[in-house]
Order: C-alpha cells, then sequence, then structure tokens
C-alpha cells in the first residue's frame, strides 16, 4: 500500500523556491560541522513578512532570506538537514516545492509539482531557542563603540580564499587547532592577519578597501564563515557589524543571507578545557560561566570558602602561561610598609608570589600551560602559599602609614 | 473641505506606496526599520497599543510636501486615560532608581537590528510540534 501523503495535511503550506533551497543548502554544507546527525534546519517567518532559514552550528548561525507569501507560518518549522539536501534533487529545476505537514504520520512532507513526495520524521525533542535568533543584542553592551564595514563581495572573497589557504606540510596531529584570524576594522580598511607560527610557518596579513565606521580588532575561527561566504553571490555588498570590544558575536551581512560568529580568543580556545579538565582531576571544579564565550579567567573555591581565580595568559613570544590567583586583601593603601611586609612575605614563599595590584594585594601561581599535567603540585603550591598568607588582611594594614 | 485620517489633521497623509521606487527604496531600507525599532521601544514600556490590531503606536507617514514622517495612532478618550496613568508608573519607577535620562548626545542606539534588516527577529518564534490527535 502506498502511503497517503495528502490525508490529514497541516492547513499550512510553505511554497519554495529551487534558488532559496541551493542557497540554503549551500549555506549549511559550508558550515556543517558534521558533528550531530540530528541538525536541523529552521524556517520561519521573518520581519517584514520575508521567510528565513536559520542553521546554527556550535559557534557559527547563519541565515538565507527569501521572498515569503501571506500565508507563511509565523512558528519554527524544524526541517531535518537531511530533508533540505534531498530536496536539491527532487525538486524540478525552475520549479518549487510544496512543504506542509502530515497530522497523522508526523512528518513533513514535500510535494513537487509533477505529482511527486518525500517525506522524513518530524524533528522530536527541538525548541527553537533564543540562540537560534539570527540577532542577539548584547545587554551588557551600551553601543558606544561599534565598528562597521561595508565591502564588496570581490574583497570580501579575497579575505575568505586567504583565510582557506592553509601551510604546507603542517602535522594537525601535533597542531590540531588551526589558527585564528584577527580581524581588524579602521580607517576604510578591512585587513585581517593568519598567524601559522605555531605551526612553524609565516604570518600572512591582508587589507581591502571597506567603507569603516569606528574601528575594532577582533578574533575568530574563521574557516565556516570562510566556507559560507565563498557560496555567496559576489555582485553586492557586505556588511561586517562587531558592537564594541565586548561584543560576544561577529556579523557578516549580506542582501539576502547572513553569518554570526562568535568572537574568542585563540590561546583560550586552546587550553581552556584542559585546564577546567585538569582542575578536576584533583578535585576542583571551576564555577559555570554564562557567556557563550571561552572566559578569560573562571572562578573556583578553595578551603569552602576563598574565591580563586584561574586565568590564562598569552605573552608576545606565543607561549601561554596559567594564573591561579587569590585576593588576599584589598582597600590596601600603598606605602613603605606594606611593601616592606609583602617582601617579607615573598621571601619565604616557594613557587608563588604576592603582589599588589591597584590597591588589592594578590597571591599567584603561574607556570606555563604546558605544565598543566602537573597540577596537583602547582595546586599544592598555591594551597600552602595561601595557609602562609592566611592572616594578611589583618596585619597588613597595621603598615599602612 | 479635505478631510485627512492622520491624527495630526490636515497636513499628515498615511503613506502611500505608490510612488516613486526610490521613495520605497528608501521607507524599506532605511525608515521601516526605524519604526520597527520605536514600536518595539513603545511597547515594551507602554504594552501594546489599545487601538492596533498589532499593537503598534506608531506608523510611517508623509506630509504633503512629501517629507517622511512618524504618525502616532489616535487614541479614545479611556486609552488616554490609561496610558497617562501608565506614564505616571514609569515616572514613578525611574524617580525611585533615579534614573538620569540620557541626552540625545550620550544616547546610542544599537545599530545591530537596522544591519541585520529582515533576519531581525524581535520574538522567539514558537516550534512547530507535532499535532496531537484526540
Amino acid at each position: 500500500m502506498t502511503p497517503d501523503f495528502e490525508s490529514h495535511s497541516s492547513d499550512w503550506c510553505v511554497r519554495v523556491t529551487v534558488r532559496e533551497l541551493l542557497e540554503v543548502h549551500l549555506t549549511v554544507n559550508a558550515i556543517n560541522q558534521k558533528v550531530n546527525p540530528g541538525h536541523i534546519v529552521w524556517l520561519t517567518k521573518g520581519e517584514n513578512g520575508k521567510r528565513l532559514w536559520i542553521y546554527r552550528d556550535r559557534t557559527i548561525l547563519a541565515w538565507v532570506t527569501a521572498d515569503g507569501e501571506a500565508t507563511d507560518p509565523s512558528f519554527a518549522l524544524p526541517i531535518p538537514e537531511l530533508f533540505v539536501e534531498e530536496l536539491i534533487d527532487f525538486v524540478d529545476a525552475g520549479n518549487g516545492v510544496d512543504i506542509f505537514y502530515n497530522e497523522v504520520d508526523d512528518t513533513i512532507v514535500a510535494r513537487s509539482d509533477n505529482g511527486s513526495y518525500i517525506a522524513i520524521d518530524h524533528p522530536k525533542n527541538v525548541k527553537f531557542e533564543t540562540q537560534d535568533l539570527p540577532y542577539l543584542g548584547n545587554s551588557q553592551s551600551d553601543h558606544s563603540a561599534p565598528a562597521v564595514a561595508m565591502v564588496s563581495m570581490s574583497n570580501l572573497v579575497q579575505f575568505a580564499k586567504f583565510v582557506l589557504k592553509y601551510p604546507s606540510g603542517v602535522n594537525w596531529n601535533e597542531h590540531h587547532l588551526m589558527p585564528f584570524v584577527a580581524l581588524a576594522i579602521e580607517n576604510d580598511m578591512l585587513a585581517w592577519t593568519m598567524d601559522w607560527r605555531r605551526q612553524k610557518a609565516a604570518r600572512m596579513t591582508g587589507a581591502v578597501p571597506a567603507a569603516t565606521t569606528g574601528s575594532i580588532t577582533a578574533t575568530f575561527y574563521p574557516y565556516h564563515v570562510a566556507q559560507a561566504i565563498l557560496t555567496k553571490d559576489r555582485d553586492e555588498d557586505a556588511k561586517i557589524f562587531i558592537d564594541g570590544e565586548n561584543a560576544e558575536y561577529a556579523y557578516f551581512v549580506g542582501p539576502d543571507w547572513g553569518i554570526r560568529m562568535l568572537l574568542d580568543a585563540e590561546h583560550l580556545a586552546r587550553w581552556n578545557h584542559k585546564v577546567v579538565r585538569e582542575l578536576k582531576n584533583v578535585g576542583i571544579e571551576v564555577d559555570n560561566w554564562k557567556s557563550r564565550q571561552i572566559p578569560s579567567f573562571m572562578t573556583f573555591t578553595l578551603n569552602d570558602s576563598d574565591t580563586c581565580y584561574v586565568s590564562l595568559h598569552e605573552l608576545e613570544d606565543m607561549t601561554v602561561t596559567v594564573r591561579l590567583t587569590a585576593v588576599l586583601s584589598s582597600d590596601v593603601p600603598e606605602t613603605l610598609g606594606v611593601y616592606g611586609e609583602i617582601n617579607k612575605l615573598n621571601d619565604s614563599l616557594v613557587g608563588a608570589r604576592v603582589s599588589m595590584r591597584d590597591d588589592e594585594v594578590r597571591l599567584v601561581v603561574e607556570f606555563p600551560a604546558e605544565g598543566i599535567t602537573n597540577m596537583a603540585v602547582h595546586v599544592h603550591t598555591f594551597t600552602k602559599a595561601l595557609t602562609k598568607c592566611k592572616d594578611i588582611h589583618t596585619f597588613l594594614p597595621l603598615f599602612a602609614d | 473641505m479635505s478631510h485627512s485620517s492622520s491624527p495630526f489633521g490636515d497636513g499628515f497623509e498615511p503613506f502611500n506606496p505608490s510612488q516613486s521606487i526610490e521613495e520605497i527604496e528608501k521607507v524599506v531600507l532605511d525608515l521601516e526599520p526605524k519604526i520597527r525599532d520605536l514600536n518595539r521601544h513603545m511597547i515594551d514600556v507602554l504594552g501594546p497599543c489599545p487601538e492596533t490590531e498589532n499593537g503598534n503606536w506608531a506608523y510611517l507617514a508623509r506630509t504633503e510636501d512629501g517629507d517622511f514622517v512618524i504618525g502616532f495612532e489616535q487614541l479614545s478618550f479611556k486609552s488616554g486615560m490609561k496610558l497617562s496613568n501608565r506614564f505616571l508608573d514609569i515616572y514613578r519607577v525611574l524617580d525611585e532608581v533615579d534614573v538620569a535620562a540620557p541626552s540625545s548626545s550620550q544616547y546610542q542606539p544599537d545599530l545591530g537590528p537596522a544591519i541585520v534588516g529582515d533576519a531581525a527577529l524581535s520574538f522567539v518564534p514558537a516550534t512547530h510540534v507535532r499535532v496531537v490527535r484526540k
């Protein structure tokens, strides 16, 4: 018995063109990181009645807009990525395809103009979340230093091709994380640098003319953005938007497409998860962080009450250090007496140092990131020094004058 | 005597899109997002306008001189009194937290929605889920 696709069909139906399907398919293909077989594309209605296809994969989100129809539903329909791929082969050249829902079979159905059908199970346990919105305003930002670059697509393609040129002979087993790009918007130029020195190659920098507002430099993992840009038409302009130094995302926006990319630092991406893992191995859980960005520092608690910090720092020679910090005392005035006591403390400490920063006295243990495999030793040094400095907040003010 | 549908009386007319292509482009690309932002902010603060189906307070209008302006919906007396009370509530909140209204030179709007354009959704759409038939 052949299935009855039309019975119990939904009261809505979306007419999709070949062109928009192709745009969606190419975009999804460019950024799909093949880590989740259940990937879905969201189809919904945007502002001004535009149809909106949205695809998110870890740190990147991309969207495609198309002309919608008044009958387009306003909810977000989850369409399996596999179905989109299948539709490309299914739809007749030059024609469109109707997409609707079969309420009995719980399937999403596509009907071509020649009377053919394909159907796929409606995804289960999926929900359109705030993170799936293409634009996420930053509530922490006062929008006081936005940077915008208007750049021709032909020039943006130069950026994309540049990013995707890898030096030959790199041992990727040794260097599993490829370089992040540093993107700069300033003085009517869009510039970028790929730093391959860690892979024993050279730094490479490119720049193209752009109409810019504001200035900024931001870093991010660029490869999926570059691949997505290469799928776009090259006869229009695109905008790049980064909302100030504390922005979470960079936006690349064309006439009928857009990409949202999480901004992160390469050294944090390389080391943060390893530091968290090694701390966990010695019984220390770092506190959760709210941002999607990899944090530059995290907090943890020692002795049930002492709030401590772990942070990663990249030096000019590209070495990365891990720093364990505890604030011993605050509101401490800078006097010779205070510095004398700090020096005395430092003389008695091994592998740790006490220093003054602003009006705080801090205890720090710092070591090269490669040393995280000896985390137990470093934490022991830190806790031992912390015990030794425990009463500093009571006696240090005595030396204030 | 001519009659205008604008709440501002003579001299204002609702925008008629059957003008030149350039004007339509200007509205779509530049002014519409601003009106949308304005409505979003007004609805956030004042709630939806009780006189319109979509809750919008402002709309795009045009003077006889051809200038684009922002028009505001007419309110019934009852709705106007409610709005007046709402303003009083807002004043009390602002007074309590001692918030100084930023001067126009300090105010920095978020450029993001205008740049992202049609994709800048102002709400999270409901997810389509399976229809359970009883």
